[in-house]
């Protein structure tokens, strides 16, 4: 069998490692404002907490991108991961979630006009939800998953995902005024 | 109603998503935060000509067979001899020097047998990494439980230190290593180690040319044995190693022999004997496992001498119980003589080897998917010297100097053709290696620490298209 000599090895301008950690980058810049966006709601309005989740999900997972690159859907995989680390940081301060939102509500107690009274007291409600009541309702009405998909975004039966939906529902239905349930934003 | 509400929820929830925290800060605290510690950000220059010294290739596919290059050896042993007629005679000329090869890179290749075994926590004190500590050597049980053999500054020699991880090498623990020097940076005089291996989470050994350790508490405690060793691989339930000599040399060479033990055993059989006529002017042997298979490579003189330098492949497949002899595995497809300077195996039972031009610089890897009996050449290399690791029967990898920088390739075909998948820093121009790793645990996950940054251990989790690194710190 010939071996024919050549002068050069055929390399390309970019491989490898830095293939990984520029689609790594890649990703942060595109997505990281919409996990935000979702982990901003997940933990009920709470700024902090919610990067805190980003960072702590996008940084765990960041030794593995190569593994995250080859799922069907590395942005799936990513908030799906981003969820557990919500879930499991909750399980550790719940208590002060509690007292934060005793706070919240009395501050929601006052006057308020009633388009912002209404958006306030959503917002509320939300907050008030058992957390995986709320990730389902965010899932569904804010990423508009499918309940299958919330169920794969929960690591749970599409069964229990759409329990946790109609719970949320009617938690937050049950709260509501029928005239509340009825308006409109201005 | 319910209509009604889940369109209002959707209003809602758009509306208070848009005063989320804007994504800037967090962004660059991601990125931070994501190669800070334990994985660092690495911008390779990446810079494609020429090439130099030290270039160590891994043929991965399937599981990888282990790798060591070894000293000559002294004591003969009962003979077991091969079924194949003896190699070469002893050439005639001036007697070559007998200098220790560099320890290669080694997968270990007992992923598959210990994986299935529960993981005990190993026992004893751990403590944070010695700072500046450089990795010699590694071995993995698994894709997460490994160790790392190597050095770092201290007081008091000798330095060496042993490092442990459980997450697949994103942090790391010392432990205690027994007192004893390392091959390539203490005085060797007495006992010098240059490898470990581990066999499970709690069975391993330190090795070098004379001293020989074995723990079966995870590296909490060693006992010394007697002897040395130049080889030793573990897989299918049993170790073989090569012994050692007592680095006075030999001539024309130093007998060869293969001996086996339980994991974890005391009591060592020989199963290989090869007289110094046998051998000839060897520089070393090679020893590789994966699954029952074994092979192991005794490399002519390729420095000098009047006679050819071929090496000689003998191969088991009963886990090293018996032993064939294959001869020189290099197609001599290149104008003048080639010689095997590398060898590795894959679960597919493909065995390749690095085969160099004896005169000239160019190489090729060969691969043989029929037990040694053939070897298929790849595209001829100049400038590359490429040693062979383990092998799938398609996917090769090499390192060398590219653009003036220690480069790890990837062939994805036998080696006709190559890409670079990750560079570290400037080539060493070392034509005799030392230290360095590069080897795979399974078909995806694998290891390379380059001989320019022994600081770095790089990793693969996809095969080898694509790396991260951790850096043990300074």
């Amino acid at each position: 069998m010939q071996a024919a000599a050549d002068d050069t090895v055929p390399v390309p301008a970019d491989a490898g490692v830095v293939v990984a950690m520029e689609d790594f980058e890649d990703f942060v810049r595109a997505h990281l404002p919409a996990l935000l966006r979702t982990a901003f709601l997940l933990t009920g309005g709470d700024g902090p907490a919610a990067e805190d989740a980003v960072q702590e999900t996008l940084t765990r997972l960041y030794p593995r991108w190569a593994r995250v690159q080859q799922a069907d859907h590395p942005l799936a995989y990513v908030r799906r991961s981003l969820i557990n680390t919500y879930l499991n940081s909750v399980r550790s301060t719940s208590a002060r979630e509690l007292v934060a939102l005793d706070s919240a509500d009395r501050g929601a107690g006052g006057d308020m006009t009633q388009a912002v009274g209404d958006r306030d007291q959503i917002r509320r409600l939300i907050r008030q939800l058992p957390e995986r009541q709320r990730v389902a309702l965010v899932l569904r009405y804010f990423e508009d998953l499918t309940d299958r998909e919330v169920a794969r975004a929960m690591g749970c039966r599409p069964g229990t995902a759409r329990s946790l939906i109609s719970r949320g529902l009617s938690a937050v239905r049950a709260t509501l005024s029928p005239a509340q349930l009825g308006d409109r934003d201005d | 109603m319910t209509e009604d509400l889940e369109a209002r929820l959707r209003r809602e929830l758009s509306s208070w998503a848009e005063e989320a925290p804007p994504p800037t800060a967090v962004s660059v605290r991601t990125l931070d935060a994501a190669y800070a510690a334990p994985v660092e950000r690495s911008r390779p220059a990446w810079l494609l000509s020429a090439i130099a010294a030290c270039v160590l290739l891994v043929v991965i596919g399937g599981t990888v067979g282990g790798i060591a290059l070894v000293r000559h050896l002294t004591e003969p042993t009962r003979p077991a001899a091969p079924t194949q007629p003896a190699s070469p005679a002893p050439p005639t000329g001036s007697v070559p020097s007998v200098h220790p090869t560099s320890p290669s890179p080694t997968a270990n290749p007992t992923a598959s047998a210990s994986s299935a075994q529960p993981a005990p926590a190993p026992a004893g004190a751990t403590g944070p990494v010695p700072a500046g500590f450089t990795v010699h050597d590694l071995t993995f049980v698994s894709d997460d439980q490994g160790w790392a053999l190597g050095t770092a500054p201290c007081s008091s020699k000798p330095c060496t230190s042993l490092v442990r991880t459980s997450d697949g090498g994103r942090h790391w623990v010392g432990i205690r290593p027994p007192v004893v020097g390392l091959v390539g940076v203490d005085d060797c005089s007495t006992a010098c180690v240059s490898n470990v291996r581990f066999a499970t989470p709690l069975v391993g050994y330190l090795f070098g040319p004379q001293a020989f350790y074995l723990t079966t508490d995870g590296g909490a405690t060693w006992q010394r044995e007697a002897g040395g060793a130049a080889a030793l691989e573990i897989a299918d339930n049993n170790v073989l190693r090569v012994p050692s000599g007592d680095g006075q040399g030999c001539f024309p060479g130093c007998p060869v022999s293969v001996q086996v033990s339980t994991i974890g055993g005391t009591a060592w059989r020989t199963v290989l004997a090869l007289s110094s006529a046998q051998v000839g002017f060897d520089t070393g042997v090679q020893l590789s496992r994966t699954g029952g298979h074994a092979y192991l490579q005794v490399y002519g003189h390729v420095s000098g001498g009047a006679s050819q330098a071929h090496s000689a492949l003998y191969v088991s497949a009963d886990r090293g119980l018996t032993w064939t002899d294959r001869g020189e595995p290099c197609p001599q497809v290149s104008p003048g003589e080639v010689d095997a300077s590398a060898l590795s195996s894959a679960s597919d039972q493909s065995v390749t080897v690095l085969c160099t031009q004896r005169s000239g610089s160019a190489s090729f890897v060969a691969v043989s998917t029929d037990g040694g009996r053939t070897f298929r050449p790849g595209k001829l290399l100049p400038n590359l010297e490429i040693q062979v690791g383990s092998a799938s029967s398609s996917t090769v990898f090499a390192i060398g100097s590219v653009g003036g920088r220690e480069s790890l390739v990837r062939s994805v075909d036998r080696g006709l053709t190559w890409n670079v998948v990750a560079q570290s820093g400037p080539a060493t121009g070392t034509a005799a290696p030392r230290g360095g790793f590069l080897g795979f645990e399974s078909a995806t996950t694998g290891r390379w620490v380059s001989l320019s940054d022994p600081r770095t251990v790089w990793t693969t989790s996809d095969g080898g298209a694509t790396w991260v690194r951790y850096t043990f710190p300074a």
